[in-house]
């Protein structure tokens, strides 16, 4: 285990999976597919890889607000990422996880600790991070 | 942020699914905003409305949420994509007059008022001076702190939907009065500024260069439609939620607008000669701004579609005044209840140039529908348009 780490609680929950990391922000509307749970988005680093299940990691959210809905459709589906980091978050990612109830924290402390692919359980009640 | 027992009970499900939806929106926007706690607010304005904005996927958590909730103080609503009494205006096709007549049903499930207009302030319920309230639509926002001495801040859809059905807001940002206090101030430098135009090219710049508040000096107490105008700009080139006018700020950071800064942005925003279409009311306009139109139409008729967009209500009082039927005459044809961006019958027109006086409208149209803008002053519009 590498650590745990402080961050800054915004939607409540627990949520744990595989790191999967994007340096780019991501626009939910445009750029991602809400059926298959995957990012669409052709010039986008992640494209074609399924966010699902996944602890989604990327600096915060662009583009349309009907964003926060798309988050709200993958979790229905069964598609959505099973908790997001954002370096800093923004209304939009914070409304669409506050009504899909997927967990989200921002600012966390160990966040450049963090490699694709590493186990993490995401707290989003107390605000913390188990790097695995 | 602090949640009182019965807050915190909502917040897990105790009253249902509704509630503990919009306690979960709220209490997620009040961490991110550092809220200390909820307070009440005497009304909400939402957003999200046109089919054209949020789809299916809204439409879908609307229905849902609809099932088994109501707001709990007057909330207004912005506009739809159509006209929902005259749904089949300008061929929409049926799939879309469908997926909006389920949103506004959604809506009025809700207990909503039937406002359907980006300018609630005008004709509808109005909050006592200094109330807190909870209102999206960017233009209403920055209109409510600035022009009406409320107290809000920019939310959004689901922001200010979760506080119509709770009655509450996160105490944060612009209701607190410290974060108030302009942090910028705009020193005009351009003669006899005045008419919307002017005005939202002055609110667009501004929106520009910051985030936070601001004070605009040198500049007249602008009438209710040169207001509507620099709100409206702001809400569309930026995120600053209110401004003040002609307020003496010691020790903040001063910026020149002058006619070069004026002529960047309005070059930026106009890119046709003419419009071979009309498209005025973004704001949404009120019935003396629709007495001017038919004052300056005088016994003229328009050679090109011109579309005028206002809410019902604000439609209906204007015609009992007598203000509508020259505008009609003159083949001017009133949309109601509809926002004239988001909204397909914009690409019905079939046309490459609008013409418009809103730096709002002329901003989104061109992204949303590739269309180029002719922008000017409605009198100089009609001066052109009519014969």
């Amino acid at each position: 285990m590498k650590g745990v780490f402080r961050a800054r609680g915004l939607v409540d929950g627990l949520g744990w999976g595989k790191a999967l990391i994007s340096k780019s922000p991501i626009s939910f509307l445009e750029g991602v597919d809400p059926k298959q749970g995957k990012i669409i988005d052709k010039s986008h680093e992640l494209f074609g890889l399924s966010i699902d299940g996944k602890v989604l990691i990327f600096p915060y959210s662009v583009g349309s607000s009907v964003g926060a809905y798309v988050l709200y459709k993958l979790k229905e589906n069964g598609k959505a990422p099973s908790a997001i980091i954002n370096l800093k978050s923004d209304n939009v990612i914070v409304s669409g996880c506050a009504i899909a109830k997927i967990p989200l924290v921002d600012m966390v402390e160990g966040l450049s600790l963090i490699r694709k692919g590493d186990f993490l359980m995401v707290n989003g009640s107390n605000g913390s991070v188990i790097i695995y | 942020m602090y949640l009182t027992n019965d807050e915190e009970k909502a917040l897990k499900g105790e009253y249902g699914e509704a509630l503990e939806i919009s306690y979960r929106i709220l209490s997620s926007i009040g961490r991110l905003t550092d809220a200390s706690h909820l307070i009440e607010i005497s009304s909400a304005h939402v957003s999200g409305v046109s089919y054209s904005t949020i789809g299916d996927y809204g439409k879908e958590f609307l229905e849902k949420i609809s099932l088994n909730a109501k707001v709990s103080v007057p909330t207004t609503v912005n506009p739809a994509g159509l006209d929902y009494q005259n749904p089949h205006d300008f061929n929409i096709n049926d799939n879309y007059v469908l997926g909006q007549m389920k949103i506004i049903e959604a809506y009025k499930r809700l207990g909503v008022t039937d406002s359907f207009t980006c300018t609630p302030y005008e004709g509808f319920y109005l909050p006592p001076k200094g109330s807190h309230v909870s209102w999206a639509e960017s233009s209403a926002s920055v209109y409510a702190n600035s022009i009406l001495n409320l107290m809000t801040n920019r939310e959004s859809a689901l922001s200010a939907l979760a506080s119509a059905i709770t009655g509450k807001t996160p105490y944060s940002e612009l209701h607190i009065e410290e974060f108030r206090k302009p942090t910028l101030s705009i020193q005009n430098k351009i003669n006899n500024l005045s008419n919307s135009v002017k005005f939202g090219v002055l609110g667009y710049f501004a929106g520009k260069i910051t985030r936070g508040p601001m004070t605009f000096q040198n500049i007249k107490n602008p009438n209710p439609s040169e207001a509507k105008a620099i709100c409206a700009a702001i809400g569309t080139s930026g995120a600053s939620g209110m401004f003040m006018i002609n307020e003496k700020i010691d020790k903040v950071e001063r910026v020149d607008f002058t006619d070069n800064e004026f002529k960047d942005i309005y070059d930026e925003l106009n890119d046709a000669e003419k419009g071979d279409a009309i498209i005025l009311g973004c704001p949404h306009l009120n019935v003396n701004e629709i007495n001017e139109i038919s004052e300056s139409i005088r016994d003229r008729k328009f050679s090109k579609k011109c579309l005028i967009f206002c809410s019902r209500r604000t439609y209906e009082e204007a015609r009992r005044k007598g203000y509508t039927d020259r505008v009609e005459k003159a083949g001017g044809k009133f949309v109601c209840n509809t926002c004239a961006v988001f909204t397909p019958i914009i690409p019905s027109l079939g046309v490459d140039n609008i013409a418009t006086n809103s730096c709002k409208a002329a901003h989104y149209i061109k992204r949303v529908h590739k269309v180029s803008i002719s922008l000017k002053d409605s009198n100089e519009i009609i001066k052109e348009s009519c014969r």
